[in-house]
């Protein structure tokens, strides 16, 4: 009966602790801006938070849908959290085959070729930067950006951001920058922290 | 018929790579490198008898791929390298890139530190340009005007990039690495390292797009060294 009852008890406790960690009133939100030395105008920056303690935030299994109609990967810029995947759809309107690769560091890999209707599947669990290629045509070509956090947001120029739904913790605040005369210089955010965070992008 | 196989066996010898004289007490490393489509679409290509077009943006006509504008040709890919690597060659080369609105040409370099590059500036702009890694190596070359040349001796090891603080693009690869002396080919082409010190080297084989294969290579005295490679990308990551 003893037994029963620690167990019961143990079990309350984990289920108050997995709701309170999955409560939406413990998140918040991160307000903050981005500046780049001597005002250059960038593309596609991603503000992205990545956890200082282990298991912090919870695994993913989002899938994302490109499409290689006309001999294009649509989108060519994917940002995906850890353990996300990528379904690479041959929705081409007449028989065209594709093949898609990556040497990346962070994936390499090579799907094979994918007749028209095909789908080509690839789960990416490594944060990096990927290229990809069909190596079937020239100009095929796409980016995968894979972050440690799914808490991110992609900006088409510097300025204002705002991240939502963040677990309390601590957090590195960073970005990753395409162009590469600049790098980021990543800000530490702790607990509840909601004043307005200024990201700093200077040159190498 | 006969005239025919006696032409086709010219060509054949023509094409293979002969093994360059060597001096004595010398070494050579020669061969051929060529491109190649991926084996699937390769193995596609010759079950698929119809000449009827379509298939991967081309035809296949007695089982061969008709490459279309929009598909890469394979047989004709150029910028590929392939790499001597002696950690006791000292001899500083230098490599010349024009970049225009079509970009850097070449597009792409293999080289190794203590090398220089040369740009022409051909753009209508002056520029900053760059060499980076993916961390924080980075080398600036002097501002250039318009149509203005400025040099740069490389440092960086690595895939590098080049770039200018103007624009994304253009871009060019370099491949970095210390001894490295490149021989520039197009698919199909033979290279040779003539008279080196008998010894162990590694040859890499390289395209920016293709990715790497190196090999490990022993020479003996007056040895000349065949060593012949294909570049295909699965034949690179499944390697």
């Amino acid at each position: 009966m003893t037994s029963r009852s620690a167990k019961s008890k143990a079990a309350l406790f984990f289920s108050a602790f997995w709701i309170l960690q999955a409560s939406p009133a413990l998140a918040h939100s991160l307000n903050g801006n981005v500046r780049v030395e001597g005002g250059k105008v960038l593309k596609n920056l991603i503000v992205y938070l990545i956890p200082k303690r282990p298991g912090q935030i919870k695994a993913s299994n989002k899938t994302h849908d490109v499409s290689q109609k006309g001999r294009k990967f649509n989108p060519d810029l994917i940002v995906a959290y850890q353990g996300d995947n990528v379904r690479f759809l041959n929705d081409e309107s007449r028989e065209i085959d594709h093949n898609v690769y990556s040497l990346s560091k962070a994936s390499t890999f090579d799907l094979g070729l994918g007749e028209k209707g095909s789908v080509l599947k690839k789960s990416f669990t490594r944060p990096g930067r990927v290229n990809f290629y069909c190596s079937v045509h020239k100009r095929m070509e796409g980016k995968l950006v894979v972050l440690p956090s799914p808490y991110f947001a992609i900006l088409e120029k510097p300025g204002a951001f705002t991240l939502e739904g963040i677990p309390k913790g601590e957090w590195e605040l960073t970005a990753l920058v395409f162009h590469r005369r600049y790098k980021p210089r990543p800000v530490i955010i702790k607990n509840g922290d909601n004043g307005e965070i200024i990201l700093e992008i200077v040159k190498k | 018929m006969k005239k025919l196989i006696i032409i086709g066996l010219l060509i054949v010898s023509a094409a293979c790579a002969s093994a360059p004289e060597t001096a004595p007490g010398k070494a050579s490393i020669y061969g051929t490198l060529k491109a190649q489509s991926h084996k699937d679409f390769i193995k596609k290509s010759q079950n698929y008898d119809n000449g009827n077009g379509g298939y991967g943006g081309g035809s296949i006509f007695s089982g061969a791929i008709q490459y279309t504008k929009n598909m890469i040709n394979y047989n004709k890919l150029s910028e590929l390298y392939a790499c001597l690597i002696d950690p006791e060659h000292k001899e500083e080369t230098l490599h010349i890139l024009e970049v225009g609105p079509e970009g850097f040409s070449p597009g792409s370099l293999a080289l190794a530190p203590g090398d220089s590059i040369l740009i022409r500036n051909n753009t209508s702009q002056t520029r900053h340009f760059f060499i980076s890694d993916e961390g924080e190596g980075f080398q600036a070359f002097p501002p250039m005007g318009a149509g203005e040349e400025g040099r740069l001796t490389v440092k960086l090891e690595g895939l590098l990039e080049l770039g200018s603080d103007e624009d994304d693009s253009p871009t060019a690869s370099l491949f970095s690495k210390k001894g490295l002396i490149g021989k520039r080919l197009s698919s199909g082409e033979s290279y040779a390292f003539e008279n080196v010190d008998p010894g162990s080297y590694q040859v890499v084989f390289w395209h920016w797009r293709l990715g790497s294969i190196i090999h490990e290579v022993t020479a003996a005295p007056g040895e000349s060294v065949k060593l012949d490679e294909t570049l295909s990308v699965d034949r690179i990551i499944h390697n």
